[in-house]
């Protein structure tokens, strides 16, 4: 049934029309069609528009109260700008110095746990974790601006992830297919190895060596070199996924005939798996790749839920592990509301990061769904 | 007539292709597929040399044999050997050829002519045959000999415009500027027939028709010497083939080109043929010029196979020849002539020893123990185990075949 | 070697389980007003895609009687598939619709209740068109269609390697195909098999003697009168093929016989199995009458069909521990052994050397001209009244090309199934076909007897094709190419779709399309080169 699709039998009279955007208009056309594509794309367009707006304000447009704490004693220096009323944390045992003071823990005196709160969305404290690394400033943020400061880092470190690891992945992927032998067979028992790394050890380890010896990695801030250090430990146990992949669909693309006539011309390998193997290939990887997305920032909340401090600072706004460090406050909160009337356990802290990561994983899988099946070549339209 | 003085493009001779077969614990070799089993032929320039047998017979390794897109296990392809030359590695070929055993057991101990025959033939090759070139030099040759597919579907890249397709082979080549090579591909375009603005579009937008022409107009870009046509109309309907062919021999004639049409279409290899090789389960069977294979096909093969096309002429009745079972695997051929368990005419000797390639008429080269002696001398290349020693002039032979009309 | 006197005969064992019609006239020049089985008239097709509407097929008219062989010829993209499909109704739904037309098989209209499927708006601006689908009334005419897709026009396409599964053997798929249609038969014919008869004992010992002495024919013989005896055929098979692949010299062969005919002595549990299934089957039958009743009346009879598949409901939920497979596969033994040997039987019925071993077997241990003997015997397992094979040799090579369609014409002669040969090699049809049918573009541009049209082609396209094929017979004939190529469907010529590439075009090609003439005994062509009388509708 080759016949149904026309035949370019009459010329384009003239004007070179430029065949790409025509595929482009025709994938537009068939996304339109496709209701849950629609709504994926609506939610992630939105996701990035807070990303992209929480993260170039450092303070919010939106009214939110933040308060600045610091790790001295009540009546010490104050490091935070104007405007922002000031906490401070005493030492376990003494008694609250202030209204806005909380207690910190003997062991580990930057840190500051957080509190009971009483009115979820109004203008009172409720101190989930820092936004800083800084521990002589910490900025404390409700769930609110948690979900809002937190879309950015979870999208930057998805996408960083998924992104590289599937690029390495395609190229290791496509050698070792198209070369085969045993090149082939020694990046696959490579492959092997990188798989059977436990992904929750190597990420905390990682970590945690890399950050002790090199506390600033390529100069950047300590904040910004712990999370490439995040994401460089999430890659090197991520790319072999893959590989695997690609390989399988690269063992048969390499069987093609138009790879054939450019041996036959002369064709370097390298220019080989660049312009006609890799091009066929990177189907399956998208399907994978729309998968992935949604899992990073999961398994993020994960290893914060075990209580690995892989994040410079215990509290940091990203998603996963607002969710996880919750669970903390949750049980805390369900032993004592048994005993003091009117408190109210504060599930949304668990809930709305939760389901910020549910609307983001899934709006990326029905975008991914709907481009795939825009895309598909076989599906007759 | 013209081609028989026109230079020698290519010699082949004596082609072994075996795939191995592993098995076993650590996938040791345990057999081989004997794919192409020594094959010899001549193409010279400006000729078309047809390539005919069935699917398992090895046509489409020896293809991608003569491009050396693959390996041999055995054999030369010599490329434009001067004629003296081609004569002296035919001779020295004739001196080896009763040492064919020991050369394929590898046992070294040989007659100090065999060796002498050995480290001639060793320089011959070191300059001619393509499988002793350098990387450079071989990719220098490469625009020289090109290949035509079967499927216009699969052998054009998807995602590649098409003006990119026909150019990729210049641009491998660095040849020209950018600019430079976009126009010649408008240019070859216009050579196989298509208007030059498709050049714009994709691969799947033609028809299949087309599509071939843009993979002619690809092999065409380096101006090649010869092109191995791998059953380029196989898939396309009988009108369309009968443009392709048009274009194809307008292009041998204008450009000098040598084919090597490999196809299991006897009627088209007919229209476009001046020579016929007949290969059956990676041996060659049978050689001649087309007039004569049509007109008087001398092995059993070649003339079941004849016997076997469909002739579009419902007046004509013929007595058919059918061939009882299905082609044997070339991984476990049949002993001694590997068409004996097919053949209609088989006799007690085809199940023990391989028959030679003889010449059993001049210039027609049977392998059949049917003809047991040669005319003039025997084919080129070593010759099998056992081999007949060539004698004097051949007994009468059978009818011709020819379609009676009812 | 060759002193083994048991090898496979060319006729089969026994009568294969379809038993063959009274006599298929060799069709020499059908008359006119001979039997007609199948009547297109007037087919559109439609395909509905992003880039426009495909106008496939736009008015083909055809007939096939029965008995005779059809070829329908064209290039790639004429139609002739989708004309095949058409006829079943398997074209894809989205993005396919036929749009009108009438198929009459046997009297039933197959597009009956075709407009209610879909509504179609037209866009402004666009050249799409956007088309409601009522899923349900589609739905409900492929269901009715299942009473004539497989029993009555029978399928076998290009890849055979790509029409079984892998994973199943052939005996499995075969016998699936043939329980599905001749249920009832093999199932009355188990429960009447008679292993008491006294005279079994004599005829198993004669089946030994010959296969001792090595004699085939009086082996064959011997194993007919043993199944004859045994009341069951395929128990002759059974034997013919046990003795023949029994080791010389083994004496086991007789007590493995006794052992074999245990299978046709039916405990009660699996006679009342058996009956259950045949009950089963038989309301399936008349579940599909019915269909085939609504379309030949062209009244919905829906008490009856709603009756009929509240009893089939009824007997498989009260019988719901048959489901069970522990419990099925005890009774279902023995008739998987029976529907076992037919299918070798039906292997033997077009020529498949060793039938059990390759029963046994598994498609990927298949070459492709045995696998489409397969297909082929799958095809004809119920009997169909029409075979439409769509181009069922382009993929095989010469000589197994010749083997099929030497099986094609003696099944032919000996079955008389009408067979509609599409394929795009002018050659094949003509060594099957008894008429032709040359496809242009989505209309049918000439028919007629295979002799007439080949010797005098009538229609330009015709005698293009036929000019263009290389003869290896006729070796100086120049290659003439029809200039041009296939027109885009979607915007296709007005009038004459090959009005852009004849030789002998006229300004009237441009306009109308040209009526169907007759121009000779049975030879209609549409071309207004000729003036003949209006064919007939």
């Amino acid at each position: 049934m080759t016949a149904l699709v026309p035949t370019a039998t009459s010329a384009p009279g003239g004007r070179r029309p430029n065949p790409r955007i025509a595929q482009w208009k025709r994938t537009w056309y068939f996304l339109r069609g496709n209701t849950l594509a629609l709504i994926g794309l609506g939610i992630l367009l939105l996701i990035i528009f807070v990303a992209v707006y929480a993260s170039s304000t450092s303070i919010s447009w939106i009214a939110m109260t933040s308060y600045c704490g610091t790790n001295q004693q009540a009546g010490g220096p104050s490091t935070c700008g104007p405007g922002y009323p000031a906490i401070c944390t005493y030492p376990a045992g003494n008694p609250p110095p202030g209204p806005n003071c909380y207690q910190t823990p003997k062991e580990n005196p930057s840190e500051v746990p957080p509190t009971w709160s009483l009115h979820p969305l109004a203008t009172g404290p409720l101190p989930l974790g820092s936004l800083t690394v800084n521990p002589d400033e910490q900025y404390f943020f409700s769930t609110y601006q948690g979900l809002l400061r937190g879309a950015d880092w979870s999208l930057i470190i998805s996408v960083s992830v998924v992104a590289t690891g599937a690029l390495l992945g395609l190229l290791i992927g496509a050698v070792s297919g198209y070369l085969g032998g045993s090149i082939d067979e020694g990046i696959m028992r490579l492959v092997d190895i990188f798989l059977s790394i436990p992904q929750v050890l190597f990420v905390i380890i990682f970590v945690a060596v890399i950050s002790e010896v090199h506390p600033s990695i390529l100069g950047l801030s300590t904040t910004a070199s712990a999370m490439l250090e995040l994401i460089i430990a999430f890659i090197v146990t991520w790319w072999p996924f893959y590989a695997r992949v690609v390989r399988g669909q690269v063992l048969v693309v390499r069987e093609q005939k138009y790879v054939e006539a450019a041996q036959a011309s002369g064709a370097s390998r390298g220019r080989i798996i660049l312009k006609h193997i890799v091009p066929n290939s990177v189907y399956p990887v998208f399907i994978q790749m729309s998968l992935d997305v949604g899992t990073v920032p999961l398994f993020l909340g994960v290893l914060v839920f075990l209580g690995f401090r892989i994040f410079p600072n215990p509290y940091f706004p990203e998603w996963g592990s607002v969710a996880a460090l919750s669970v903390n406050e949750l049980t805390a909160f369900l032993q004592t509301c048994q005993t003091i009337s009117g408190c109210v356990i504060p599930w949304w802290q668990l809930f709305f990061p939760g389901l910020a990561l549910f609307m983001y994983a899934i709006s990326v899988n029905f975008f991914s769904d709907g481009l795939r099946d825009a895309l598909d070549p076989r599906l007759r339209r | 007539m013209e081609s028989e003085t026109a230079p020698t493009v290519l010699a082949v001779r004596n082609l072994r292709k075996h795939f191995p077969i592993k098995g076993g614990l650590l996938s040791t070799q345990i057999g081989a597929v004997r794919a192409v089993d020594g094959v010899s032929f001549d193409i010279r320039q400006g000729e078309t040399v047809g390539l005919v047998g069935e699917s398992g017979c090895g046509k489409t390794t020896v293809g991608r044999l003569l491009l050396r897109l693959i390996p041999p296990t055995g054999g030369h392809t010599f490329y434009r050997p001067p004629d003296d030359a081609l004569a002296q590695i035919d001779q020295l070929y004739a001196t080896l050829r009763p040492y064919a055993n020991q050369l394929d057991d590898g046992r070294r101990v040989l007659s100090p002519r065999a060796k002498e025959a050995l480290a001639k033939l060793d320089v011959l090759a070191n300059e001619y045959s393509l499988y002793r070139k350098s990387r450079r030099e071989m990719h220098e040759l490469r625009g020289k000999l090109q290949i035509v597919f079967q499927d216009p579907f699969s052998s054009l890249s998807p995602r590649m415009l098409v003006r990119d397709i026909v150019s990729e082979p210049l641009t491998i080549h660095h040849s020209g500027t950018r600019a430079e090579r976009y126009r010649r591909a408008a240019d070859l375009l216009r050579q196989v027939g298509l208007n030059p603005e498709h050049e714009w579009r994709f691969p799947h937008e033609f028809s299949g028709g087309q599509r071939q022409r843009i993979g002619i107009a690809r092999a065409l870009a380096l101006r090649p010497d010869f092109i191995v046509l791998d059953e380029p109309t196989s898939a396309l309907d009988v009108s369309v083939q009968a443009q392709i062919l048009n274009i194809l021999r307008q292009l041998q004639v204008e450009q000098r080109l040598s084919y090597l049409f490999i196809s299991h279409h006897l009627s088209v290899v007919r229209a476009i043929s001046q020579k016929v090789v007949v290969m059956y389960l990676g041996r060659v069977v049978e050689r001649a010029p087309t007039d004569q294979l049509f007109s008087s096909p001398m092995h059993p093969y070649t003339q079941a196979l004849l016997s076997a096309i469909p002739i579009p002429d419902p007046a004509l009745k013929r007595e058919r020849i059918v061939l009882k079972g299905d082609v044997p695997s070339p991984a476990a051929p049949p002993p001694g002539c590997h068409f004996h368990t097919r053949c209609p005419a088989v006799m007690p000797v085809c199940s023990k020893v391989d028959p030679p390639l003889l010449e059993v008429r001049p210039d027609h080269f049977v392998a059949c123990h049917l003809y047991p002696q040669a005319v003039v001398r025997p084919a080129a290349g070593a010759a099998p185990e056992g081999a007949l020693v060539a004698a004097d002039a051949p007994e009468p032979l059978d009818a011709p075949f020819v379609p009676t009309a009812s | 070697m060759a002193s083994d006197t048991l090898t496979l005969p060319t006729e089969p064992i026994a009568e294969p389980a379809p038993p063959a019609p009274e006599e298929a006239a060799p069709p020499a020049a059908p008359v006119a007003g001979d039997d007609v089985i199948l009547s297109v008239r007037d087919l559109r097709t439609y395909f509905y895609t992003y880039d426009g509407v495909v106008k496939a097929l736009d008015g083909v008219t055809f007939k096939i009687r029965r008995g005779e062989t059809t070829g329908l010829v064209g290039e790639t993209g004429c139609g002739k598939s989708v004309t095949a499909f058409s006829v079943t109704r398997l074209i894809a739904d989205p993005p396919g619709r036929i749009m009108g037309g009438r198929v009459l098989f046997d009297g039933a209209n197959l597009l009956w209740r075709l407009e209610t499927e879909a509504k179609y708006v037209t866009k402004p601006n666009t050249p799409r068109v956007k088309v409601r689908r009522y899923f349900r009334r589609i739905r409900a005419a492929d269901t009715r269609m299942t009473a004539i897709r497989g029993r009555r026009i029978s399928m076998i396409f290009q890849e055979p390697s790509q029409a079984m599964n892998p994973v199943f053997s052939i005996s499995n798929q075969l016998g699936e195909v043939l329980l599905l249609h001749r249920g009832i038969e093999i199932i009355d014919s188990m429960l009447s098999a008679t292993p008491g008869n006294p005279e079994v004992a004599a005829a198993i010992d004669a089946v030994e003697s010959a296969t001792a002495r090595r004699k085939r024919d009086e082996l064959i013989t011997a194993a007919q009168r043993l199944g004859q005896l045994t009341g069951s055929t395929s128990f002759g098979a059974e034997a013919y093929h046990t003795a023949r692949a029994a080791p010389p010299g083994s004496d086991d062969l007789k007590p493995r016989l006794l052992r074999a005919m245990g299978r046709l002595r039916l405990s009660r549990g699996q006679r009342q199995y058996l009956a259950y299934r045949r009950r089963v089957m038989v309301l399936q039958r008349e579940l599909s009458q019915v269909y085939l009743e609504e379309m030949r009346g062209e009244k919905p009879l829906n008490a009856e069909r709603r009756q009929l598949q509240r009893r089939i409901l009824r007997e498989q939920l009260t019988h719901f521990y048959y489901g069970v497979w522990g419990i099925r596969s005890q009774f279902q033994r023995a008739l998987t052994t029976e529907t076992f040997w037919r299918t070798v039987q039906l292997l033997e019925g077009v020529s498949i050397a060793n039938p059990a071993q390759v029963a046994r077997g598994y498609p990927h241990e298949l070459s492709g001209g045995m696998l489409q003997r397969v297909m082929i015997a799958m095809a004809l397992s119920s009997d169909p009244d029409v075979l439409i094979a769509d181009e069922p040799t382009t993929a095989l090579d010469v000589t197994i090309q010749a083997q099929i369609l030497e099986l094609m014409r003696d099944l032919r002669q000996r079955v008389g199934t009408s067979i509609l040969l599409i394929t795009h090699d002018l050659a094949v049809i003509a060594e099957v076909a008894d008429r032709v049918c040359v496809m242009y573009a989505g209309q049918i541009v000439e028919q007629g007897p295979v002799a007439d049209v080949f010797r005098q082609p009538l229609h330009p396209y015709a005698q293009g094709l036929l000019a263009s094929i290389p003869r290896f017979d006729q070796p100086d004939k120049e290659l003439q190419s029809i200039p041009g190529s296939v027109p885009n469907l979607i915007t296709p010529p007005t009038g004459c779709r090959f009005h852009p590439r004849c030789p002998h075009a006229m300004p009237v090609c441009k306009g109308e399309r040209p009526p169907t003439t007759v121009e000779g005994p049975d030879h209609t062509v549409a071309c207004y080169l000729y003036t003949g009388p209006v064919a007939p509708e």
